[in-house]
């Protein structure tokens, strides 16, 4: 069987199929961000309505709430597309039925994961423009400040490090778990609830300190700190701290996810563990 | 030349942790050779091992013991359901699947059209998938088979969800254009007796994982003898 090679026109070819496939079609495409409008029309007139606090405070800092509120809702807008870049190319040639036939092809499960990797970043880019476009229109954020390398660093990691995680999750269900969405689901609610996304994660004192643990643990908390640090006082100086252990939890977790998966892969390709009744 | 050579293949399920199910001896020390260039068709009622018979082939499952040996390129046709793009056209479909096996650009697009030619799928290659009938649909799958030049071809039970009408073409277009005229060595496994009495060159009843009997197929055509007497008598006396 020949080696697998991943040229330009064949990532194209894969590219085309994930985005028929996620969009289908320019009406869908632009359907897809609508919601990011409705979201931030009721945030707008939610604030409006309550009068609520106009200042968040958080690291003996404080900030704006609305650009608390949309630094919050872009980076949480990561999750599910780094996290979900291996289940979901898994679980399209489980569900297509393609899954016997890819294996007998020269081709490799990381070319798949490279044209999704592609595609995800792209919508990523695109979703994340339309979100601040919007917020910027609808509760007047200013947009500026998100053009600042010290805001897209850590946001950068943190999506390595949610993809190391999914990386992770895929793998470990490959060996183990064989039905792995809920974990999917589970993570990306913690991280949403405790990553300090809609509030100052400020509040898990006292009582609520060991909460405080989990949120220090999941690499959005530390990415959403260091992001508003930087808009806060416009430099990566006072975000370095956060920036270094974000660092170094994307990287652990990058390396340690690849080689979880890698394993996974062979393992099941080995053990004839592809088939469909393992996945149903 | 054997195309296909098979030696006291034994394949063991083994009972999963925690799992009701039995331990499975599926294949129970299978000996078979499959001349280059000839068509073979494996016959058996349900759970009698044909599918892992040709899993073990196509790679997808490991044996348990005995040895296998397979010369030349494999095309791999499985049963259940559709396993293409149902929102792409049948010509897209057909870019990914040569995409997928390193053919791209120009050498794509000959091959593609070769493929289409081939299996007269021109008038609704350019329609969405999901819109396609059984018989389009069996065709594209044919088609993607097709598309890397295999040597060999492994079908499982390609005809399950088409009428008997459509079957019996379906039968006819692999022996004559890729047995006859491509000289592809194909192994079928299929339960309609009577294209397979038609179309085949040796024919093999496989029970309970054992290979009970290998015959030529011509035995039948010339009504030597009856294939559904053979077949009736061979499962029923095993079943009993």
């Amino acid at each position: 069987m020949n080696p697998p090679i991943l040229t330009v026109k064949k990532l194209w070819v894969f590219l085309l199929v994930n985005l028929r496939r996620d969009t289908h079609g320019f009406i869908g495409f632009v359907a897809r961000y609508l919601w990011i409008f409705s979201l931030c029309f009721i945030y707008g007139s939610f604030f409006k309505a309550v009068s609520w606090q106009n200042n968040t405070q958080f690291d003996g800092h404080s900030i704006d709430y609305p650009l608390f509120l949309v630094s919050g809702l872009v980076v949480v807008r990561l999750i599910p597309f780094s996290i979900k870049i291996f289940e979901d190319i898994l679980s399209q040639l489980k569900n297509s039925g393609l899954m016997e036939w890819f294996l007998v092809t020269p081709s490799s499960f990381w070319e798949l994961f490279a044209s999704r990797a592609l595609w995800n970043g792209f919508r990523v880019l695109t979703e994340v423009i339309a979100l601040i476009g919007f917020a910027r229109i609808c509760i007047g954020t200013p947009v500026r400040p998100f053009l600042q390398s010290a805001v897209m660093q850590p946001i950068f990691f943190m999506f390595v490090a949610y993809v190391g995680i999914g990386m992770m999750i895929s793998g470990l269900s490959l060996f183990l778990l064989r039905k792995s969405n809920f974990l999917f689901t589970a993570y990306l609610q913690v991280s949403t609830v405790f990553g300090g996304v809609f509030f100052s994660t400020e509040l898990f004192k006292d009582k609520l300190r060991i909460l405080s643990y989990v949120s220090d643990s999941l690499p959005i908390t530390h990415a959403l700190r260091a992001v508003r640090l930087a808009l806060v006082c416009g430099g990566a100086s006072n975000s370095a701290a956060d920036g270094r252990i974000l660092t170094m939890i994307a990287l652990i977790l990058a390396v340690t996810g690849f080689v979880v998966l890698q394993r996974g892969l062979i393992w099941a390709k080995k053990n004839g563990e592809f088939s469909k009744e393992l996945y149903n | 030349m054997n195309a296909i050579q098979i030696e006291k293949l034994t394949k063991v399920f083994p009972r999963l942790p925690f799992s009701r199910q039995p331990r499975c001896v599926a294949l129970k020390e299978v000996t078979l050779e499959i001349k280059q260039g000839t068509l073979y068709t494996i016959l058996g009622p349900n759970g009698a091992g044909k599918s892992t018979l040709i899993r073990i082939l196509a790679g997808l499952t490991p044996a348990s013991a005995g040895s296998v040996k397979v010369n030349g390129r494999i095309g791999l046709f499985m049963s259940g359901g559709q396993s293409f793009w149902g929102f792409l056209t049948g010509w897209q479909n057909l870019e990914y699947f040569c995409a997928l096996q390193n053919i791209v650009g120009r050498e794509a697009q000959k091959k593609m059209h070769e493929t289409v030619d081939l299996f007269e799928m021109g008038s609704y290659i350019n329609r969405v998938a999901h819109t396609y009938s059984n018989g389009m649909k069996h065709r594209l799958l044919l088609a993607r088979t097709m598309l890397n030049d295999p040597e060999i071809l492994l079908l499982d039970e390609p005809v399950t969800y088409l009428d008997p009408v459509a079957a019996r073409e379906f039968h006819l277009l692999l022996r004559k254009q890729l047995n006859q005229s491509r000289k592809k060595t194909i192994l079928l496994s299929t339960h309609q007796l009577e294209e397979a009495q038609e179309i085949s060159d040796t024919l093999g009843f496989l029970l309970q994982g054992t290979l009970v009997w290998e015959k030529n197929a011509e035995l039948f055509r010339s009504r030597q003898a009856n294939l559904l007497d053979e077949y009736l008598q061979t499962a029923g006396h095993r079943l009993a």
